[in-house]
């Protein structure tokens, strides 16, 4: 697409995000269906998001798209209305059509005006014959009930939108229809219908109202205090369905109000005529007046009605026909139906649209503004408690526990569900279980595990080498699984979890698990390990992340070049995460990606040694105890905690601050992976809340750290990472720590920044 | 507050003619409706001088639409006229016009 004007870029940027959430919710219906959930209700929404994401490429001239999409549309469309039964052959397609939708999206958003994929043009072509060929294949069973519709083309046409079956089974009108029937008493509530109408007016424009005064009765009975009118109206708007219901409000209880989107379908419109009092002779006439259906299409519903009512059962309608005009009991039917059609709507809302669009960028600023907030309070607050002045104190504790809570929304905000992203993969696994002839399964917990969503982006390449890499390498192939007494369909795992202030991600799978002695066998082939050198498992595995190791024996399309896996290793480094391998020879192996939150602000336990402040992030310390002279043994660095041993370290020592330690030290105790260790400083100055700045340069490369903070007295405070201290403490490695002489001259460098 | 006043004797023939002032709204109604039924029993022709009528809502319109069915139903016959700016966009929005057949004064355009 040529960007021309910024205005018509922004445009397609929501369109590219709003048909992206689409698909999502499409993919999602789909596999429900897959599943045996058949709930109508999932394909009436497949069918909308068909329906939208090819309205609104039409805007944009997005022909591929469309036209394909219009085909998927009219499948849908046969489904949800019945015409043919849903099947797994049904759904497989649909699935492909979604997948395909989702690639010719891409090509169309992100070219700009470059020829179009030769190879994806000749997919929507083949799948659009798949299309037609199911579309048709029922054609002579329902050849009756389908008399008045023309049959369906016989060739592909990848026509823009308008073609003929759409225009004799939808509505021309591309206005909606508001039918409005207001109870007798709603005058004597003192509302007036039409000053509601005339509210109708700021959600779009009235094009017709058609007032209905059948209702009125003969002047004797005739009690000028009841509401007789009904009205019939068209209406111009771009605002969905809620915001039209919602001018309505106030008159909830006692109107009942029938919504017809733009193009419904003739037959919605002919069961809203028969649905009403009036008769549909009548209103059949009015809607044709009032434009909202053409004679044509009106002659059209009814015929067909009346078709299916000779067949099938007798439509709800008649029940309503059959009383009288004014009967309670048909206000109270109507009402009940009413609240039935509010009640389905909502549901759907749930995922559709309770979301309010905010560009990253405003977010960012929001957080760094909160994060100097931080700071200025804990300033503050620090001042208050020097000056003793109770109300001052006071006053400041008030102002902390707001920016704390300000500083917890405004963090969730950025903050998303990781399931969007896991998601994603059903296709990825679908698609190579298909090339690979491999039946696999794909499960996912921990979908609802919240993570910042710039960490989000930057996962997604190394999650899919991962997935991929499962699925190529992990799974053996059906013969070889049924052969070791394995199920034939395989399994690949995601899952997701926080833990000791980082989140958890797991890929798993059943498949052959690492081979120990073949990894052994290439690690010394390429000179990576000695002849006579016998590692542990978790250094030989992670081997497998070295740039270009592969065992694979065959080299297939999707992985086996010994490339990826060390990307995976480079990225996950970069955002100050782990990887860990579990892998039982036969069972499976899961990859474990070990991540920070990337928080701006952290909770932190603030310590100091040699009065240099050190921050622990709080989530990890579990209790802090006095390390009295005669229970530390330094020569092995344990402590007994209850009678467990309890490894520690000295930040004195790791960073080799110099100094003499205090007569009494104290131990924090912190847990990591369930590992506990302790962790030694001189001080204890409590919690604080701090906001995580980068390391300068200086300190890249140096163990233990994990970012720096400026504290409210202006000092700089080096935030500790316990992953890497409970590593230390339990190998007992110390001599990568960095000196004094840097951390001064980094801190300084800090705060100079 | 509204009180239809008459405006002429019935003539023989002739159209009794009948002003109405104020709002025909929900709490003139009862009155309107007994007033105007009356009114319309005297004569054959009953018309409606609407120039000084400032609202009408939906009650004052079912009065409206009430006079009109009556008055067709027994044979007479009920002409609206003059309309106000207010009568007139009243009838029109709510598409009644064609409704009480009577000319209505071009509407100005509401911007």
């Amino acid at each position: 697409m040529p960007h021309n004007s910024p205005e018509l870029a922004a445009a397609l940027r929501t369109f590219a995000e709003e048909s992206g959430e689409l698909l999502e919710a499409m993919a999602s219906h789909l596999r429900a269906l897959l599943e045996g959930d058949e709930d109508m209700e999932r394909l009436h929404a497949l069918f909308r998001a068909a329906h939208t994401i090819k309205g609104a490429g039409g805007m944009f001239g997005l022909e591929a798209v469309v036209g394909f999409t219009h085909l998927v549309e009219n499948l849908l469309s046969r489904l949800r209305d019945g015409h043919q039964p849903l099947t797994p052959a049904l759904l497989e397609l649909l699935m492909d059509c979604r997948d395909q939708m989702e690639d010719l999206l891409k090509e169309a958003l992100d070219d700009g005006g470059a020829a179009a994929d030769p190879a994806l043009a000749a997919r929507s072509d083949s799948l659009g014959a798949r299309l037609q060929a199911a579309l048709g294949s029922d054609g002579g069973t329902v050849a009756n009930a389908e008399a008045t519709t023309p049959a369906q083309p016989p060739t592909v046409v990848l026509a823009p939108v308008a073609d003929e079956d759409v225009e004799l089974e939808r509505v021309e009108a591309d206005t909606w229809h508001l039918s409005l029937r207001f109870s007798p008493g709603v005058l004597r509530e003192g509302m007036d219908p039409i000053s509601f109408l005339r509210y109708l007016e700021s959600v779009g424009r009235i094009v017709h109202i058609t007032t209905l005064v059948d209702n009125l009765p003969e002047a004797e009975v005739m009690d000028p205090l009841n509401c007789y009118f009904g009205f019939e109206i068209e209406l111009e708007s771009e605002r969905d369905k809620d915001a039209i219901e919602a001018v309505f409000d106030f008159v909830r209880d006692d109107c009942q109000l029938r919504l017809l989107p733009p193009h419904s379908r003739i037959a919605d419109y002919i069961a809203l005529i028969q649905d009403l009092p009036e008769g549909q002779d009548r209103l059949g006439e009015m809607l044709v007046a009032a434009n909202a259906l053409t004679r044509q299409e009106l002659e059209l519903g009814l015929t067909h009605q009346r078709q299916l009512a000779g067949q099938a059962q007798v439509p709800l309608g008649e029940i309503l026909i059959a009383e009288g005009m004014t009967h309670p009991p048909v206000v109270e039917a109507a009402l009940d139906r009413q609240a039935q059609a509010k009640g389905r709507p909502g549901k759907d809302k749930g995922n559709e649209s309770q979301f309010v669009r905010v560009h990253a960028e405003k977010l960012d600023e929001l957080i760094n503004l909160v994060g100097e907030l931080v700071i200025a309070g804990a300033a503050s607050h620090l001042l208050a408690r020097g000056r003793r002045d109770r109300r001052a104190q006071e006053a400041a504790l008030t102002v902390n526990r707001l920016v704390e809570q300000v500083r917890d929304v405004t963090l969730k905000l950025r903050m998303v569900e990781i399931g969007e992203t896991f998601n994603r993969f059903h296709r990825v696994v679908r698609e190579l279980g298909r090339d690979l002839g491999k039946d696999i399964a794909l499960d996912i917990t921990g979908a609802e595990t919240e993570l910042d969503k710039s960490m989000v982006e930057k996962l997604g390449d190394p999650l899919m080498h991962l997935v991929r890499n499962a699925i190529d390498h992990g799974l053996e192939p059906p013969e070889q699984r049924l052969a070791a007494g394995k199920p034939e369909r395989g399994r690949v795992r995601l899952n997701a979890y926080h833990d000791s202030g980082g989140i958890v991600i797991e890929i798993g799978d059943d498949g052959r698990g690492l081979d120990r002695e073949r990894i052994l066998a290439r690690a010394r082939e390429r000179g990576l390990i000695a002849e006579d050198e016998t590692p542990a498992d978790p250094e030989l595995y992670a081997l497998i992340f070295e740039p270009g190791f592969s065992t694979a024996q065959t080299v297939t399309s999707v992985s086996g070049r010994g490339v990826g896996m060390d990307v995976v290793k480079k990225t996950i480094a970069a955002l100050r995460g782990t990887v860990e391998i579990d892998t039982v020879l036969g069972a499976g192996t899961t990859i474990r990606l070990r991540l920070p939150l990337t928080l701006a602000i952290i909770e932190g336990f603030l310590v100091r040694v040699e009065n240099v402040p050190f921050v622990l992030p709080l989530e990890s310390v579990r209790e802090c105890i006095a390390l009295s002279a005669t229970s530390a043994t330094d020569r092995r660095q344990y402590v007994n905690l209850r009678g467990e041993v309890l490894p520690y370290l000295r930040l004195r020592d790791l960073f080799a601050l110099g100094g003499t330690p205090p007569r009494r030290e104290n131990i924090v105790v912190v847990r990591h992976q369930g590992n506990r260790v302790g962790v030694v400083v001189d001080q204890l100055q409590g919690e604080l809340q701090t906001v995580i700045k980068p390391l300068g340069r200086l300190f890249r490369g140096m163990r233990g750290l994990s970012g720096s903070s400026i504290l409210g007295s202006g000092e700089v405070a080096l935030i500790l990472d316990v992953a890497t201290l409970a590593e230390i403490a339990t190998s007992r490695d110390h001599n990568r720590g960095g000196t004094a002489a840097q951390l001064q001259q980094g801190a300084q460098a800090c705060s100079t920044q | 507050m509204n009180r239809p006043t008459d405006a002429d004797r019935p003539d023989a023939e002739g159209p009794l003619r009948v002003a109405l002032t104020g709002d025909v709204d929900i709490y003139a109604a009862e009155t309107l409706k007994a007033e105007l039924l009356r009114q319309l029993q005297r004569a054959q022709v009953l018309e409606l001088d609407l120039a000084e009528v400032s609202l009408i809502d939906t009650a004052g319109m079912q009065i409206l639409v009430l006079l009109k069915r009556t008055a067709e139903r027994e044979g007479r016959e009920l002409r609206l006229s003059q309309h106000s700016a207010t009568a007139a966009e009243a009838i029109q929005f709510l598409g009644l016009g064609p409704f009480f057949g009577d000319p209505l004064p071009i509407q100005p355009q509401w911007t």
